[in-house]
């Protein structure tokens, strides 16, 4: 799941670092205090991802909603760029643009267009700020909200679960588990909604930099 | 000099007994004053009991009643940093050390965020009554597909609207977009689980303070102020550049009450020592100076336990217009004591004061009469003023009658410089010399003057708050987006669901004000409780519409590539909610309405109402705006306190004008009953001086008000007072004049005094009665008819 970092206004710069690596990086961190195998799968598994400013590629996402039915597949393209936001475009099996930044969301596309400012509503605020942690590896902040368990594999792969610690996240997030190698490969998010989202990614790229007309997406 | 009374004759004897009664009286009155000053609360400081009672509908009466309860036990505080961190640190070491501090009773300051899921749990039972505004659709084909295929995106997105339902309750999310409707409205954003909101890129974070006791207590507002003390100075340490601004009825009312506790010791004291130094410099002797401030004491004393029982409490503004009382009513004994022969005997000072009675009791009478006369408008303040004055007036007198004669011993009339200078101005100031000048000067001032005499009646005459507080006020209230409590919007009808069908009315005019930007917002029950037919209405539409077969739904579903089972099990889920009306008292009962159930007014007579509360109204454009809107829609009302508030102030303004002239004929006629002839000459000093008056106002450019007028009564009561005592036979005048130097300097003192108080309206009281008794006093010989010359 492709999100957004949260710019920090004032003294606090995000130190220089990686965004999609985020969630592992961010593993590191949180390992304050986890076991000494803990915190060293963390800082392993932030080793191996490194820490680029931007990242793009493709996704397939699988949406399962409460009843158990069939999935809702759906496969596209992502940009995520460290202090700005992310961008989440849904090719099939419909157009929409998805923009997260960490003081709305906006959808464009087929349906029209629809602002959705997250500065209005606690839930939906403590929803955004996660995302926004998790994706600029906000460490103190991740930690605030949700309690980290990370696992090194044996044949090199690794694994994350988080679970919510504090009522905001609870209140959307069930849990959310994260697992890959040299790269994220895969996130699974459980609401409380009864939804279970599936996203396995695809030819991921890192970069330095954003291209000037990606840079005016997000203006 | 000769006094009125000399030394020779005899005369009887006092009796004895009167003045032991009179000490009885006197340790009676100090004890109730004394029983009044310990008990808590016996000072009030309610600003709104100065306001006069108007006659306003009762429905408006009710409104404005539960507006101001349900604000003034609040406090709203904004603590503002650099940046949101600074802030929001700041904030939370504010409400640390307030909570410590236990100044209040509670602070809301951190958002629950299960507080609202139980809020969304609340509306979710009712969400098929509970459309978006923004979805009051008409359901043609093109706005059907746009619907459905943004209500499809959602499927398809990472990050849902977190509506805390499964899509299969809500495909539409409808009840997701009511929700962020609700939620618009405001300045305030929600980050980090605290009410922020910004300004030229300074953060503010909010807490709401509730008081655990009267605003206008003393005791609670010592302890807040120190407590918001305490805790501003905590939050200025925990970050950089922090303000704190705050704002509440208990400010103003703590602020007005240090203000006037300050003036009535100022005033009474200043006067006091005036007096007593004006006595020492005329007689050069303590003795009579003592004995000239006992009446006045007394009188003081009598008023406040009287007053205060007669009221049950004393405002405190009364004790400082009670504080300018020292000066008038000290005349009584100065007259008698300016009298007085030396050396003379008890028994022939008890027949001089004989001598003196008929005209001090007719310069006691007029004067009461002046001050009475302000009870006639309907002003809770004026009133127990107009009944302090008057009881302190009384003791006053009774208690020269009962006491002096015995206290004033002999060897009081030594001649002080200032004596024989009053005695050597009466030459000068008779008619035909410096006075004939002096009477044509105020004449033509008055002619000239008055002319440009402007009125005044704002309100404002009665708001005593000081500059940085008002602005402090405006600031918070800009920045929290707090409604205008003077100007609001009344919705009446006849049942409680017509009530809301006249909101929903009116709130068709607002929101084309909000588009102009005349309005910013505002706060209407029926944006959460809309009413039954619309809830109804809601309903069907969407049985028709959104769930019947081959509806919206239906479309969802196939643009999705969800099943047919999908969109039955929505259906059902549908049906299964069944037609559930949110009603009003419901609401009302449940903790969801706890921030708007203020708007809720109930039944009133022959119906019920509410109130809708506007904020960020833009100056006069946005007024006329409300009061189209109350126009246009039937059964709603547009209330401007502020306008009532003045319109009513200049109503008894034009009242108290005709008690004015109508007490000037009254005076007239019990003049000439007495002086016959001469009547003309005892009034004219105080006409001339009215009017002269009136006249310099128009020359400074200080408007005229209701409180002008009232102290022109005044300087009717007082004036009047210095032309009987120079006509009184058979005084002798020269000393009468020298009496009526010193009450005039006396008086002067006490009302200029009054001129430094914060309140405009006795600002404008005592300005009216300086000018007015310099006037009168000046021109007193000029009319005389017995000035004797030397």
């Amino acid at each position: 799941m492709s999100l957004a970092h949260e710019p920090r206004r004032g003294s606090r710069r995000p130190t220089p670092a990686r965004w999609w690596t985020p969630i592992w990086a961010m593993g590191v961190c949180l390992a304050l205090g986890a076991s000494a195998e803990g915190a060293d799968a963390l800082a392993r598994i932030r080793a191996r991802l490194g820490e680029p400013a931007v990242v793009r590629g493709q996704f397939e996402q699988r949406k399962h909603i409460a009843d158990g039915m069939k999935p809702l597949i759906s496969t596209g393209d992502f940009l995520a760029a460290k202090g700005r936001g992310v961008i989440w475009r849904t090719r099939t099996p419909l157009e929409d643009a998805l923009r997260l930044t960490p003081a709305e969301i906006r959808h464009e596309g087929q349906g029209g267009s629809r602002r959705v400012p997250t500065d209005r509503d606690a839930a939906l605020q403590a929803l955004s700020s996660t995302v926004f942690a998790l994706l600029s590896a906000d460490f103190s902040a991740l930690q605030d909200g949700f309690r980290l368990v990370s696992r090194i594999e044996d044949a090199g792969g690794w694994q994350i679960v988080l679970y919510p610690l504090s009522a905001g996240p609870a209140l959307y997030f069930k849990l959310i588990r994260l697992e890959g190698d040299v790269q994220v490969r895969r996130v699974e998010i459980q609401t409380t909604g009864g939804d279970r989202t599936d996203i396995r990614f695809h030819q991921v790229r890192t970069a330095e930099m954003l291209a000037p007309d990606e840079a005016r997406l997000f203006e | 000099m000769t006094g009125a009374c000399d030394p020779d004759g005899a005369g009887r004897r006092p009796s004895r007994l009167v003045p032991w009664i009179w000490l009885l009286a006197t340790a009676a009155l100090a004890g109730l004053a004394w029983q009044w000053w310990a008990t808590p609360g016996a000072v009030t400081t309610d600003l709104l009991a100065l306001l006069p009672r108007e006659s306003l509908p009762p429905a408006v009466r009710q409104a404005q009643a539960q507006l101001v309860r349900a604000a003034e036990r609040r406090l709203v505080v904004l603590v503002g940093g650099a940046d949101l961190a600074s802030a929001v640190r700041a904030g939370d070491a504010w409400h640390a050390a307030a909570l410590e501090a236990g100044a209040f009773a509670r602070i809301t300051y951190t958002i629950d965020p299960a507080a609202q899921e139980r809020w969304r749990g609340f509306y979710a039972a009712y969400r098929h009554s509970l459309l978006p505004d923004a979805y009051r659709i008409t359901g043609d084909r093109d706005t059907r597909r746009a619907v459905v295929r943004e209500a499809a995106r959602w499927f398809y997105s990472p990050v849902g609207l977190p509506g805390g339902l499964p899509l299969v309750e809500d495909p539409l999310q409808l009840f997701g977009l009511w929700q962020l409707e609700r939620g618009r409205d405001g300045p305030f954003r929600v980050l980090r689980e605290r009410l922020v909101t910004t300004e030229a890129g300074r953060h503010y974070v909010a807490a709401v303070a509730e008081l655990d006791g009267s605003p206008f207590d003393r005791a609670t507002q010592r302890r807040v102020v120190t407590g918001l003390e305490t805790a501003r100075s905590a939050a200025r340490e925990a970050g950089r550049d922090v303000e704190v601004l705050a704002a509440g009825v208990l400010l103003h009312a703590a602020e007005a009450a240090q203000r006037a506790q300050r003036e009535v010791a100022v005033i009474g004291l200043g006067s006091l020592l005036g007096i007593g130094l004006l006595m020492i410099l005329s007689f050069r002797s303590v003795g009579a100076m003592l004995v000239v401030q006992v009446p006045i004491l007394v009188g003081c004393l009598a008023a406040t336990a009287l007053g205060a029982q007669l009221f049950g409490g004393l405002h405190v503004l009364t004790l400082v217009f009670g504080a300018s009382l020292l000066g008038v009513a000290v005349d009584y004994g100065l007259h008698y004591v300016c009298h007085l022969a030396p050396a003379a005997s008890l028994p022939q000072r008890a027949a001089c004061l004989r001598r003196l009675l008929p005209g001090l009791f007719l310069a006691w009478a007029t004067t009461v009469l002046a001050y009475l006369a302000m009870a006639i408008p309907p002003f809770p303040g004026l009133r127990e003023m107009a009944a302090f004055a008057a009881i302190g007036l009384l003791f006053a007198w009774l208690t020269v009658l009962a006491w002096l004669p015995g206290l004033a011993r002999g060897g009081l009339r030594g001649e002080g410089r200032l004596l024989r200078g009053f005695a050597a101005l009466p030459g000068p100031l008779a008619a035909h010399r410096l006075g004939g000048r002096l009477a044509l000067a105020a004449a033509a001032l008055a002619a000239a003057g008055v002319g440009w005499a402007t009125l005044d009646d704002d309100i404002r005459l009665l708001q005593s708050s000081s500059a940085p507080l008002l602005s402090q006020d405006e600031r918070v209230a800009a920045l929290a987006g707090i409604p205008s409590s003077g100007n609001f919007l009344l919705m009446t009808a006849g049942t409680a669901d017509g009530v809301l069908r006249t909101e929903e009315e009116a709130r068709i005019h607002l929101d084309r004000l909000r588009e102009r930007g005349l309005i910013a917002g505002y706060q209407a029950l029926s944006q959460w409780v809309p009413s039954e037919a619309r809830q109804r209405d809601d309903r069907a539409w969407l049985g028709r519409r959104v769930y019947a077969p081959d509806g919206w739904l239906d479309e969802l579903a196939r643009l999705v590539g969800l099943p047919e089972r999908w969109g039955h099990a929505s259906r059902a889920a549908f049906a299964r909610a069944g037609e559930r009306i949110l009603r009003l008292e419901t609401w009302l009962g449940d903790p969801v309405s706890a921030p708007w159930r203020h708007l809720w007014i109930g039944a009133t007579d022959g119906g019920y109402a509410s109130v809708v509360t506007v904020r960020g109204i833009r100056g006069v454009e946005g007024r006329a705006g409300l009061e189209a809107v109350a126009r246009a829609v039937r059964g709603a009302t547009a209330v401007d306190r502020i306008a009532d508030l003045s319109r009513t102030l200049g109503g008894y303004r034009r009242q108290m004008s005709l008690v004015l002239a109508g007490a000037y004929l009254l005076v007239l006629g019990v003049l000439v009953a007495r002086y016959r002839g001469r009547a003309w000459r005892v009034v004219a000093p105080t006409v001339l001086a009215a009017l002269g008056t009136l006249g310099a106002f128009g020359w400074l450019g200080t408007a005229i008000n209701l409180f002008t007028v009232l102290g022109l009564l005044l300087v009717l009561g007082i004036g009047i007072d210095y032309g009987i005592y120079m006509h009184e036979e058979p005084l002798d005048p020269g000393t009468s004049w020298i009496a009526v130097c010193l009450s005039a300097l006396s008086t002067l003192l006490s009302f200029g005094l009054l001129t430094f108080s914060h309140l405009p309206a006795m600002r404008a009281f005592g300005l009216a009665v300086l000018v007015g008794v310099t006037l009168a006093w000046l021109l007193a010989p000029t009319f005389s008819a017995r000035v004797s010359r030397r």
